[in-house]
């Protein structure tokens, strides 16, 4: 049995131990076990987990660029139909049928600010300069050359104009019709104005009645000079 | 010992178990050995992998990427070519399962433009693989996959949009049915176009697309209007030998390019044909003469009068009475006169100048659609070659040699080969002539078109210089020139104060009364003049002109000069 003593659970000969010491050294070794694999699985899940997170990143990523190539793509498409649309050869055709534009021609350079000043107008010599500002509308509403404020107003003495009646067509066709405004208001202003807006040498029409004949459409103008509200 | 026991036993001869213990150790340490082996090579494998291989490829996206083939692009950005992906509908006729005429019904409902006897055809074929339609739309595509047919297949190809239809088709070129350059550009710079690692560069070229447009309709306008078999064109930079434009007509749809090569309009008349341009050379004798001595004296006066050279006589077509200055044989264009520059000159300094040149190589530039000129051979450039070729006949160029021996003639005299990619910066050059008589040169191109044979040239404002040429075409099949079919030409610059831009432009075969260059070409030139020269920043001016006080007194203007002239 002496010799029994002396020989380990694993059958190896220990010398100098008693059985709790084996027993404990056992136990220790198990926990160490334990540990170690508890400590594994961690690591695994924990590394997983990276790892998944990683690849979730990844595929973001990659599904990102994918977009991108597709948008790139269709821009690309998109400007390829624009240019195509803006050739040269359609531009010059439209240019040859409708537009008509001429190159720019030597006579329509200046060759230094200065040669402004050929296209100026003469003035006479004893009359003082007139000084005209570009800006014209600055007085106050009630000046005495503010521009006047024009009012129209629809006239009451136009004849009502009667709906036109389609024999045999549908009740709908019908309200259409009729919800269309059967009268026109005329436009009526009330007295030309004093004050003139034409540009210096621009053709236009001293009174209303000079006014080409398309234009004279029962406009007649209501000026009251001082900004207040007439009907 | 038991029986048993002993008739297990075998005999063992003495060291049998040490052999065997030795052949043991022997495989164990090959297994250890192969296996460690093994290990160490798939270390090294992902050592090499991680460190040197760059980023792990995603090839699903990298197939998805718009840039199959770089584009092309103009001198100022804008897009000449670029690249698309594009399907195709081919059918492997032994791989399908549903009833044919079913599919040959449902694809004629999708593809309608496509003949319904050519699809019944492809899905009889009795092969492995036929296109049913080479280009289908995305849609045409989706509504085929539905169908799910496993005999049908759509196959994705890159195809290449030339958005300017055929502006400058024989500049650009074009590609072919399996997406390779076939032509121009597109063949020049296939490697660098298909470069995995450049395609989503665009490649500039030196072309500016508003130049090429009106270059090309103008030329167009009046090739029809005369009748013309051909035109060609080139608008150059003479600082840089950029080529801006360069227009050959007929031209052809580059999208669209057709099948054989061989067709008129697949001819380059710019950089492949070569044509004897006659008059123009005129300026380039006359610099020899100026640049090397053998005319000293603007005033110098020479004989109109016809010169007899071995069993041919050399004259002009409207003698004057007395012997012309040297500014009048440019402006009147007087065949003798040149030929007697000519004679001075001599064959070698001749030979040397027209190869300083580059009359003597292939044409200039990137392209590879390049002609060989026709000069006189070696053996047999006498004095009469010498004298016509002064006058620039028996000497055949193409359109774009012209261009560039004019930039070099007009910017100073430093030769740059021409170039159809956009340059920045200097660009190294051969000075060929003089500055002095590259002046001298400038004032009388100026002359000629202002009292010469390029009135109708004289775009007003932009100081045009330059020479006509109007030559004969040689007989087809015998010897001699036909006096009916006539190559006109005008080559010059503009402004001629301080010269920019080289124009050449050419009329091949006009028909009708007029059949001089003057007449055929001029307009073209002047028309092409008053619209480029805004876009290039040429700044006209009604009032300044050129300075030829030089030439005070040796010869007579016109009442009425240029462009009034002729109006």
């Amino acid at each position: 049995m002496a010799s029994l003593n002396n020989v380990s659970a694993g059958g190896w000969p220990v010398t100098g131990r008693t059985a709790p010491d084996v027993r404990n050294a056992g136990r220790r070794g198990w926990v160490a076990s334990a540990l170690l694999v508890v400590a594994t699985i961690g690591l695994a899940i924990a590394s997983y987990s990276i790892s998944v997170r990683v690849a979730a990143e990844k595929r973001e990523v990659e599904s990102l660029a994918r977009t991108n190539r597709a948008l790139e793509s269709d821009i690309k498409a998109l400007n390829a139909e624009l240019r195509v649309r803006m050739r040269m050869p359609q531009l010059q055709r439209w240019n040859d049928e409708t537009l008509g534009l001429m190159p720019i021609s030597a006579h329509q350079y200046l060759e230094a600010p200065v040669s402004l000043v050929a296209y100026g107008r003469e003035l006479p010599n004893d009359a003082p300069p007139v000084v005209t500002y570009a800006v014209r509308d600055v007085g106050p509403a009630g000046a005495a050359n503010a521009p006047r404020v024009l009012k129209v107003a629809a006239a009451d003495d136009m004849p009502a104009r009667k709906p036109a009646v389609v024999q045999g067509d549908s009740a709908p066709q019908r309200e259409r019709r009729q919800a269309a405004p059967a009268q026109l208001p005329g436009v009526v202003m009330a007295a030309a104005p004093t004050t003139r807006t034409a540009t210096r040498n621009a053709a236009r029409p001293e009174r209303p009645d000079e006014a080409p004949a398309d234009l004279l459409r029962q406009v007649a103008m209501l000026g009251d000079g001082h900004g207040q509200a007439e009907n | 010992m038991e029986p048993p026991a002993t008739s297990q036993l075998s005999i063992r001869l003495p060291g049998h178990r040490q052999m065997a213990l030795g052949v043991a150790r022997q495989l164990l340490a090959i297994g250890i050995l192969v296996i460690s082996a093994f290990t160490l090579l798939l270390g090294a494998r992902l050592v090499e992998l991680a460190l040197f291989d760059g980023a792990p490829r995603h090839n699903a996206a990298a197939a998805a990427s718009p840039f199959l083939r770089a584009d092309l692009q103009d001198r100022n950005g804008l897009t000449l070519a670029s690249s698309f992906e594009a399907y195709a509908l081919a059918v492997r006729p032994r791989d399908i399962m549903g009833n044919r005429e079913e599919i040959i019904r449902k694809l004629a409902a999708i593809i309608p433009e496509r003949d319904p006897a050519l699809i019944r055809a492809a899905i009889f074929h009795d092969g492995k693989f036929r296109f049913i339609a080479r280009r289908i739309l995305p849609e045409q595509a989706e509504a085929v996959r539905r169908m799910g047919e496993p005999g049908l297949a759509i196959e994705r190809e890159p195809e290449r949009l030339y958005p300017h239809i055929g502006l400058g088709a024989h500049y650009i070129g074009y590609t072919g049915v399996d997406g390779r350059g076939e032509a121009g550009i597109e063949r020049a710079f296939e490697e660098r176009l298909t470069n995995p690692e450049l395609r989503d560069k665009p490649l500039a070229l030196s072309m500016d697309v508003r130049v090429q447009q009106a270059l090309e309709s103008e030329l167009n306008k009046r090739m029809i209007e005369t009748e013309a078999v051909g035109a060609a064109g080139v608008v150059m930079d003479v600082h840089t030998g950029e080529v801006l434009a360069l227009a050959s007509l007929p031209a052809f749809d580059s999208n669209r390019p057709g099948g054989l090569a061989g067709m008129p309009s697949h001819m380059n008349r710019a950089t492949l044909g070569v044509y004897e341009l006659g008059s123009t050379f005129k300026a380039f004798t006359i610099a020899m003469a100026l640049d090397t001595g053998a005319v000293t004296d603007l005033g110098e006066r020479f004989s109109m009068a016809p010169i007899r050279v071995g069993n041919h006589s050399i004259h002009d077509l409207h003698p004057r009475a007395g012997p012309i200055t040297v500014p009048e044989v440019l402006i009147y264009s007087s065949n003798t006169g040149t030929a007697r520059m000519a004679e001075r000159v001599g064959r070698e300094r001749q030979e040397a100048f027209l190869r300083q040149l580059g009359m003597m190589d292939k044409a200039p530039g990137e392209i590879p659609e390049k002609g060989r000129t026709l000069t006189p051979p070696a053996n047999n450039w006498g004095l009469s070659s010498v004298m016509t070729v002064g006058f620039g006949h028996g000497i055949a160029v193409t359109p774009l040699h012209l261009a560039t021996a004019y930039a070099a003639l007009v910017n100073g005299g430093i030769y740059r080969p021409a170039t159809f990619l956009k340059v920045t910066g200097e660009r190294p050059g051969k000075r060929v002539f003089t500055e002095k008589t590259s002046h001298i040169l400038n004032g009388m191109l100026r002359l000629a078109v202002l009292d010469g044979t390029g009135r109708r040239a004289d775009a007003f404002g932009y100081r045009v210089g330059g020479k006509t040429g109007t030559a004969e075409k040689k007989l087809v099949g015998a010897r001699g020139y036909d006096h009916r079919r006539n190559i006109t030409t005008f080559a010059g610059a503009f402004p001629m104060d301080d010269p920019r831009y080289v124009i050449v432009t050419m009329i091949d075969e006009p028909q009708g009364g007029n059949r001089q260059a003057g007449f055929v070409v001029g307009p073209v030139t002047k028309n092409v003049v008053n619209r480029i020269a805004p876009v290039l920043g040429v700044m006209p001016s009604e009032t300044k002109d050129i300075d030829v006080s030089e030439f005070a007194g040796l010869w007579t203007p016109r009442a009425v000069r240029g462009e009034a002239s002729v109006r």
